[in-house]
């Protein structure tokens, strides 16, 4: 097959294609896979699930189908499949493009995909820009791992936008957009989303709570003795500040996790880290040092600008010394993502190498200097 | 011996970048043909540096258990001595050097958790940042280029 050749497989599904479902399909359902590749079992079965979820969800839909479906490369953690879905309803035929969000059998991390629907299901009572969710099959009954599909919002993913090609103008525009998102997130009314319910609510123990959890990761999957990485954790543990109060966290906010059109943010996505917690979490995520690339412009927008717009848009006063306590944080949390993904690699769960983030216990070491 | 370990894998980053990759047609998996492909390019340019790392780093090591040694628990002495009786005799065995390491590294770990002295703390700690400058397994670039 020449290269950009898209290859379609189109297919009438007229009885029950998978006894593992327990979803009939109906005899006017059919789905269409676009690649560009060779499709296999394995993706036809994917596309014919997804046709019988959506029978099943929709009892008013019928004509359903799904084409197009295609495994992007974005999305480091989760299975992300893109696909178009077509039914008729009320005499009229509606397309969406939707997501299937699924847990593969290694990641960088292990989350729950019910709780990451919970949270976007509370969000779209809110003003904050994310994906719609349609279902979650949160035991995997369906999709084989736990899963769950979303309408796809319009948008480009640019991880390094804030040093891409647009004019300076352009990026500070983006750049103070995403910290005025940051401070609608943390004005998120928590009560009356009932994400207290879903997520727990720290109090004042957030950075403890934080560091306990990605604690209990490190042990988990930990291949060798890492001296410093121990070394790190107890200082961190001996400086772990009391938090002012408790927000809602995105845990993992960046442009990379954006959607993007013209210069605005479309959807914030990626919500399978988020939590209640101390409000400088996301802060010390986004001026540590480490990840200065995708969240500074040098010289123009740096931890300084940011603390400032940060505290103009909320209100809040930024202890720097708490703020750095949260940059190391960032960093050895990161650690344990990385480690986690080395750790699935060597058990042959992802099929993506990572390597001990030396390059983090420089950052870190670093910046325990300066707290001294 | 020819092809020479470098000569071998900069051959298989070819072959797979000029041969595989133009009839990979998934996006997912030429993205994971390249991050792979990557990784085989950083062990041709890294991989002779290891004996040396790892040479380096027992040497400090022993260094800093030894002075450590005093002031640490009885327990913790002995298996310090028992680690450092255990050394490998023949350096070119590298999997026995690597397996060294990793007892030393516990050992280290103990050590700062334990009752060392500050001065070797300190020294434990600079030898700790050094390590990281001169690690010989680094690969960044997991995250997308382009915009997707």
């Amino acid at each position: 097959m020449p290269p950009g050749q898209r290859w379609r497989w189109v297919a009438a599904i007229t009885m029950l294609a998978d006894a593992r479902t327990a979803l009939p399909l109906g005899k006017s359902q059919s789905l269409e896979v676009a690649d560009g590749a060779a499709i296999d079992d394995q993706q036809k079965l994917l596309a014919q699930k997804l046709v019988a979820v959506l029978q099943s969800e929709m009892p008013k839909a019928s004509d359903v189908r799904v084409s197009q479906l295609v495994r992007t490369s974005t999305g480091l953690s989760r299975e992300n499949w893109m696909f178009v879905a077509e039914w008729r309803e009320h005499d009229v035929i509606q397309s969406r493009r939707m997501l299937l969000r699924r847990d593969p059998a290694g990641s960088l991390l292990v989350t729950d995909r019910e709780r990451e629907f919970q949270v976007l299901r509370a969000l779209e009572t809110t003003s904050i820009p994310a994906p719609p969710v349609r279902w979650v099959d949160s035991a995997g009954t369906v999709f084989g791992s736990p899963s769950m599909i979303m309408d796809v919002v319009e948008g480009t993913c640019d991880w390094f936008v804030l040093n891409g090609s647009r004019p300076l103008e352009q990026r500070l525009h983006l750049a103070k957009g995403f910290i005025e998102l940051l401070a609608r997130i943390q004005k998120v009314n928590v009560p009356k989303t009932g994400l207290a319910q879903t997520l727990g609510d720290p109090g004042k123990n957030g950075a403890a709570k934080e560091l306990g959890q990605w604690e209990a990761e490190f042990r988990r999957v930990q291949l060798e003795p890492l001296p410093e990485m121990e070394l790190i954790l107890d200082w961190l543990r001996q400086r772990a500040p009391v938090s002012a109060g408790s927000v809602l966290v995105h845990g993992d906010f960046k442009p990379g996790n954006a959607l993007l059109m013209g210069n605005e943010i479309t959807a914030m996505l990626d919500w399978e880290t988020a939590h209640l917690g101390d409000p400088l979490e996301d802060l010390g995520w986004i001026t540590n040092p480490a990840r200065a690339r995708e969240h500074q412009i040098r010289g123009i927008w740096e931890r300084e600008q940011i603390v400032h717009a940060y505290t103009k848009a909320t209100g809040r006063y930024v202890d720097p010394r708490e703020l750095l306590w949260w940059n190391v944080f960032s960093c050895w949390k990161l650690s344990v993502i990385i480690l986690t993904g080395m750790h699935a690699f060597v058990e042959g769960t992802l099929n993506r190498i990572y390597h001990t983030p030396v390059w983090l216990f420089q950052n870190m070491f670093t910046l325990m200097k300066e707290a001294t | 011996m020819r092809p020479s370990i470098i000569e071998q894998l900069d051959g298989m980053c070819r072959v797979l970048e000029e041969t595989v990759a133009p009839e990979v047609h998934s996006g997912h998996a030429l993205e994971i043909l390249r991050s792979l492909v990557s990784n085989v390019r950083m062990l041709s340019r890294n991989w002779h540096s290891v004996p040396g790392f790892l040479d380096w780093d027992n040497g400090v090591t022993v260094e800093l258990l030894s002075s450590a040694r005093p002031s640490v628990s009885e327990t913790l002495r002995n298996r310090i001595d028992a680690a450092l009786a255990g050394a490998p005799m023949n350096q070119t065995d590298i999997l026995a050097v690597d397996a060294f390491n990793e007892r030393l590294r516990q050992l280290t770990t103990e050590c700062l958790a334990d009752t060392v002295m500050p001065p070797v703390r300190e020294k434990i700690l600079q030898h700790l940042f050094d390590r990281t400058t001169r690690y010989p397994m680094r690969l960044s670039g997991a995250t997308p280029k382009q915009p997707s």
